[in-house]
């Protein structure tokens, strides 16, 4: 009994020090390491299921940074409070479609400075650039680099970086 | 000689368990920061010509995208520079129309769903005439205070500032 | 929302794709303008126009038909840069717009036959 006090329970103060400065790392991990998150919804049809996807995310890609065109990425959706996944289609400087192939439509657009295009895989059920515009880099919160399932992973290629 | 080396990193090791902490508190809690440029002329840093002295203030970061009203003076990730924090007046709130003013290519403008338009108080300002309504989830944080010069310090009072270029 | 930006049609390309985002001109290292069709390597990406056969059950089964996008990555003196050509040499590029390049489609691309099915066992 009076080990314990003496030890570690007679200092709560120590004890909740040490829990806070362990939750802080861990918590700045997750944001600027890597973390993991759901995607549920339809938009990125057939690479990610509409249910039980659970995504592994590399936050050190957080704000664009050493994202390509083709890559899948985590984002603020800039009109709500919430985030989605989405492909990137465009980064500064590049040129997109506004509208999806075959809608009738040809205009294009340049992404503007600081900004990217992101467009979701199932074209007809995704809301994405096409309807907010182009989306600061700022929102992007990291880069999908692969889908956890039980007991594998299976990493997301960008077809784009891979030669066909 | 070894036991001072012993010691010494102890220390370090000790004190570097206290970084976690400091960073998770200046990003998610409240940071003290120095404001640097002209564009908040002449509210912040008005002897930006005169001097190299800048503002000292106190952001408050917890909750920052929450409950946004006209005249906060907000800090947020630069829409065209992902990497760079811009210090704005926040002019409108989603719904609102805003008189622009040059270079914006339209007289006025709808300001979209959580979007909202910001601008500086100076002159010298690159703000939302620029580059349009800015997302909400660009807000890092709230100036809340002036803590240097003393001349000036004390809580920014941001309510007096609501502008009338603005229409709900 | 973001800044004001000008939409061009795609047989403007060519043209468009000369200007920087910082409104600078672009130039290959060797000082040339940029010719798309030369300068620029083609790749393509596919997404989906995709229906879920029976939406109200979990794991339903889904058909997918592709959209083939094209781009070129292209190389100028300042870094690379990505162009969507696909409505300008794609399979659409000749019905919807005049003039443009040709003779680059892929063959057998566009929207088509459902070439990928991902069908799931239906739960009960």
């Amino acid at each position: 009994m009076s080990f314990l006090f003496g030890g570690l329970l007679g200092h709560p103060l120590r004890t909740t020090l040490a829990v806070g400065k362990f939750l802080a790392f861990t918590h700045l991990f997750l944001e600027y390491g890597y973390s993991t998150a759901p995607a549920v919804g339809p938009s990125m049809l057939p690479t990610l299921e509409i249910l039980g996807e659970w995504l592994l995310i590399s936050r050190r890609h957080r704000h664009g940074r050493n994202v390509a065109v083709g890559d899948v990425v985590a984002y603020n959706i800039p009109i709500n409070d919430s985030f989605g996944v989405k492909r990137v289609l465009g980064l500064p400087g590049d040129y997109v479609l506004l509208n999806a192939p075959g809608s009738g439509n040809d205009s294009m657009i340049q992404v503007p400075q600081g900004h990217c295009w992101i467009v979701g895989d199932n074209l007809p059920a995704s809301r994405d650039s096409r309807m907010f515009g182009p989306i600061p880099l700022a929102l992007i919160k990291g880069k999908v680099i692969g889908r956890i399932k039980p007991f594998r992973f299976e990493r997301l290629e960008n077809p784009l970086q891979t030669a066909d | 000689m070894l036991r001072f080396v012993r010691q010494f990193s102890h220390h370090l090791i000790g004190y570097a368990t206290w970084l976690p902490p400091l960073i998770w508190f200046n990003t998610y809690v409240a940071q003290v920061t120095f404001i640097s440029g002209p564009s908040m002329y002449p509210f912040l840093n008005p002897q930006y010509n005169e001097s190299l002295k800048r503002d000292l203030c106190l952001v408050y970061k917890l909750y920052a995208q929450w409950n946004l009203e006209r005249g906060m003076v907000v800090t947020f990730r630069n829409p065209v520079d992902p990497d760079k924090i811009t210090v704005k007046r926040i002019v409108g709130l989603e719904g609102d129309v805003i008189h622009t003013r040059p270079p914006y290519p339209q007289p006025t403008i709808l300001v979209p769903e959580g979007h909202i338009w910001v601008e500086g108080d100076g002159d010298k300002s690159k703000d939302s005439n620029y580059y349009g309504p800015i997302s909400h989830r660009l807000v890092t944080g709230r100036v809340t205070h002036i803590l240097s010069p003393w001349k000036r310090a004390g809580r920014v009072r941001w309510w007096e500032h609501a502008s009338s270029r603005s229409q709900p | 929302m973001s800044p004001p930006v000008k939409t061009f049609p795609a047989k403007d390309l060519p043209s468009a794709a000369q200007v920087g985002a910082n409104g600078k001109v672009r130039r290959t290292e060797d000082g040339r303008p940029i010719d798309l069709a030369r300068d620029c390597e083609l790749r393509g990406l596919v997404q989906y126009e995709c229906l879920v056969m029976q939406p109200e059950v979990a794991h339903s089964p889904i058909q997918c038909w592709p959209v083939q996008r094209l781009f070129r990555k292209c190389q100028d003196k300042n870094g690379a840069f990505t162009v969507e050509t696909t409505a300008w040499e794609g399979p659409e590029a000749a019905t919807t717009s005049t003039g443009t390049a040709g003779g680059h489609a892929m063959a057998g691309v566009g929207v088509g036959q459902p070439v990928q099915k991902l069908e799931k066992p239906l739960q009960s």
